[in-house]
């Protein structure tokens, strides 16, 4: 069960991974290389990052294990969305829209364009 | 050595039940991105990640042996021990802000030492002691990011004083403070209440210490490093006081807690006991029959019940 937004805001790079999955499943590195994408490459997942996040998510229900093989002799373990991973995603973007739906009306008030 | 090979050694920071389940496909990971990196062998900043990470896995796991609140009551009890023990090295061995009203005159800073303190180990203490700071605010990450600082400058004192020719802490209270600090690690501070309440009374007991210790013309910091038994009683009392609250808010699930915290204290008498004379050998006998006498008191209460109410299943404390 999420319980994250009600005692602190998702950090980033779960953020990005979370948003990475809502396309589909995905594996280890392609996880790293969507979310350097995703974030315009400013955030480069290392690998023990991307595991302590991807051990955290599980244990909370947001993701799930989806399947191992074997690519050109690397071992590959994909990971889905879950429902709860999902409505987690979906209130985080809600509370970042409309936090940023203010910057910018103050932004425009003050004359920068945004 | 292969980039591959490097990777698996780095992977050994992680618990061996974490590789089981992850270590493949983390090093797929790895060799996908040395790869497209054109990298032959582990970045510093990927090593430092992989160590940080394996060693977190393995604290996690090793706490996550014990109950939720069980590791929250270590951590309160752990961070109220660090905050005792901090200020009563700054007061009564780094920093003695009041004139010693007694024969002896106050102890000087070793040549070279950065500020009024006594050693290099004065500067790192008081830097510590914004740790519990954080920690009443209600910054409990933030103060977690200052373990992650304080911690490693705590252990690595003995090796920077050998290097630069000045004087550190006794090794005993390095080594208490490290260990206060890593159980404080166990758990999240969270309640931050119960810790204010706590924090409260252990600053209260160690400043009316060095209040008394004022009034009587005494200068206690030489006996801090090298003297008798007060540090021993002053350290004992805010303990016994945090784990008297403690007891009266959290009850059953502090049996492991006070095992964990009670050893490390004792380990500090213990070491004092070896170190110095039999002064320390009592005071460390009577800490100890203290702490079990109280460890033992969640579990009478729970058999007091069992036998009134005739149920033989209810929970074990």
């Amino acid at each position: 069960m999420y319980t994250g937004s009600m005692t602190e805001a998702m950090r980033e790079p779960t953020y990005l991974i979370l948003t990475a999955m809502a396309a589909g499943r995905q594996h280890g590195y392609g996880l790293v290389q969507e979310v350097a994408e995703l974030s315009g490459g400013r955030v480069r997942l290392r690998a023990g990052t991307l595991y302590g996040a991807l051990d955290r998510l599980t244990a909370e229900g947001l993701i799930a294990a989806d399947g191992e093989e074997v690519v050109a002799g690397r071992f590959r373990r994909s990971y889905v969305l879950s429902e709860d991973g999902a409505r987690a995603l979906a209130v985080e973007t809600a509370q970042r829209r409309a936090t940023a739906g203010v910057a910018v009306r103050r932004l425009r008030a003050l004359g920068v364009q945004v | 050595m292969s980039a591959e090979r490097a990777y698996r050694r780095l992977l050994l920071t992680y618990p061996k039940r974490w590789r089981e389940v992850h270590g493949e496909e983390a090093l797929s990971v790895l060799m996908d991105a040395a790869e497209a990196r054109e990298r032959h062998r582990p970045s510093a900043a990927d090593a430092a990640d992989l160590l940080g990470h394996g060693l977190l896995a393995r604290l996690a796991l090793a706490t996550g042996r014990l109950d939720a609140r069980a590791r929250e009551t270590a951590a309160v009890l752990a961070m109220a021990s660090l905050t005792a023990l901090l200020l009563l090295t700054l007061l009564m061995g780094e920093w003695w802000p009041w004139p010693a009203g007694g024969p002896d005159a106050p102890l000087a800073s070793w040549p070279g030492t950065p500020g009024p303190f006594h050693t290099l180990g004065g500067p790192v203490v008081a830097a510590a002691i914004g740790v519990p700071v954080l920690v009443l605010l209600g910054r409990p990450r933030a103060a977690r990011a200052g373990l992650a600082i304080v911690l490693p400058a705590l252990a690595l004192l003995p090796a920077a004083t050998a290097v630069l020719d000045l004087r550190r802490p006794a090794l005993w209270t390095l080594a208490a403070l490290v260990a206060f600090g890593l159980l404080s690690l166990a758990a999240p501070v969270r309640h931050r209440g119960r810790f204010a309440g706590l924090a409260a009374m252990l600053s209260a007991a160690v400043l009316l210490a060095v209040w008394s210790g004022t009034a009587a013309g005494y200068d206690p910091r030489s006996d801090f490093y090298y003297g008798n038994a007060l540090l021993p009683v002053l350290a004992t009392g805010p303990y016994a006081v945090a784990l008297a609250a403690a007891f009266a808010a959290g009850r059953r699930a502090l049996l492991a807690p006070v095992v964990l915290v009670g050893a490390c204290w004792l380990g500090l008498f213990a070491a004092r006991a070896w170190h110095g004379d039999g002064t320390y050998a009592v005071v460390s006998l009577v800490g100890a029959a203290m702490l079990a006498s109280l460890a033992l008191i969640p579990t009478a209460r729970v058999r007091f019940r069992l036998v009134v109410a005739g149920n033989e299943t209810a929970p074990r404390p």
